[in-house]
């Protein structure tokens, strides 16, 4: 059955968001005991951890929409490859 | 070798299952100090680099502390002690803070909701790239800058308005459930707000969200239940000497 989603409303990539809202939790929330916990965390850069993921995220997506442009899928529609979370 | 530790529990230290390992396949030991015991396991004495895997096993460990009925105060990714005496050190001086927060989560878990835009929105908000640099010997150049700063300032104003919006609707349908709420706004506007809910509550929670019909272009997805990250925090700053207490802003019931 095809999948109607439009692309106006085509979502993100859920688990990579939910992913994305776990990693940002882990690493800067919770109790801090120990004075260590910075050198551990140093080499990295938080924003930009959640922000890949993000952008990986849109990325996929486009991909897809590239995927549904080529001829063997029609002119008049482009919609999701998959359906909607 | 160096301990990681994952979440500290009330209690003096109940027998861990064997299939509950840490980091590098570590086994995952408690330390007790009168009534509070801290998950640790061992680790190189150099800190590993941070990855997605590390972080989701530190959180699996912490899951499964959650899993034995009691509410974990769950660590940091991150923390490390030096050996099994520096860790009981650190938990005698924190047993006054300790005490409170436990009470305070007892019985809780923490649910969040992603509030995010649909692809589209998201392109169609996307930072525009100026086509060409500023001469700042040009006429006019201060003017046109001015007016780049207002533009995006009323952009991100917009989209933080609209997430806001979407994240009182959620505040909304959840309130029934909510004993404390913490709101965040992330990039590319992405909106995110946690809930402390009774554990007994945290299917009811997902059911109401699940419900409610997100606005034209946004979608909503819900995670937990888990330890309650959101809702304890003590000696932040690291080192000791911190701002300690509950974070987030705990509702009247």
């Amino acid at each position: 059955m095809p999948d109607d989603t439009p692309i106006d409303e085509e979502p993100l990539d859920g688990e990579q968001l939910v992913l994305g809202d776990l990693i940002n939790r882990v690493l800067d929330k919770g109790v801090v005991i120990s004075g260590h916990v910075m050198i551990s965390v140093a080499d990295i850069d938080l924003v930009a951890l959640d922000l890949r993921l993000l952008l990986s995220s849109v990325q996929t997506a486009m991909d897809r929409v590239a995927e549904h442009r080529k001829p063997d899928h029609g002119l008049a529609r482009i919609l999701p490859a998959t359906g909607k979370r | 070798m160096a301990l990681h530790a994952y979440c500290l529990l009330p209690g003096s230290g109940d027998p861990i299952a064997d299939a509950i390992v840490g980091l590098d396949d570590a086994p995952v030991r408690a330390i007790a100090v009168d009534e509070v015991s801290m998950w640790v396991s061992e680790a190189p004495v150099l800190p590993s680099k941070v990855t997605v895997e590390r972080v989701q096993r530190h959180d699996a460990v912490v899951t499964a502390a959650l899993e034995t009925g009691a509410t974990p105060l769950p660590m940091r990714y991150g923390q490390r002690f030096d050996s099994d005496e520096e860790a009981r050190h650190y938990l005698e001086e924190r047993l006054v803070e300790l005490r409170p927060l436990f009470a305070r989560v007892d019985g809780m878990v923490e649910m969040s909701v992603v509030v995010a835009p649909a692809l589209k929105k998201m392109l169609r908000e996307l930072e525009p790239v100026p086509t060409a640099s500023l001469d700042a010997s040009q006429r006019g150049a201060g003017l046109g800058y001015l007016q780049q700063v207002r533009d995006r300032t009323e952009r991100e104003q917009r989209a933080r308005s609209a997430i806001d919006a979407q994240l009182d609707r959620v505040s909304s349908a959840v309130r029934t459930f909510a004993r404390a709420e913490e709101r965040q706004a992330q990039a590319r506007g992405v909106g995110v707000i946690a809930h402390l809910v009774a554990h007994d509550d945290a299917r009811e929670y997902r059911a109401a969200v699940e419900a409610m019909r997100p606005a034209k272009d946004w979608q909503f997805l819900v995670s937990g239940p888990r330890a309650p990250y959101t809702f304890c925090s003590i000696g932040e700053g690291g080192g000791g000497g911190g701002a300690s207490g509950a974070s987030g802003t705990f509702l009247a019931t």
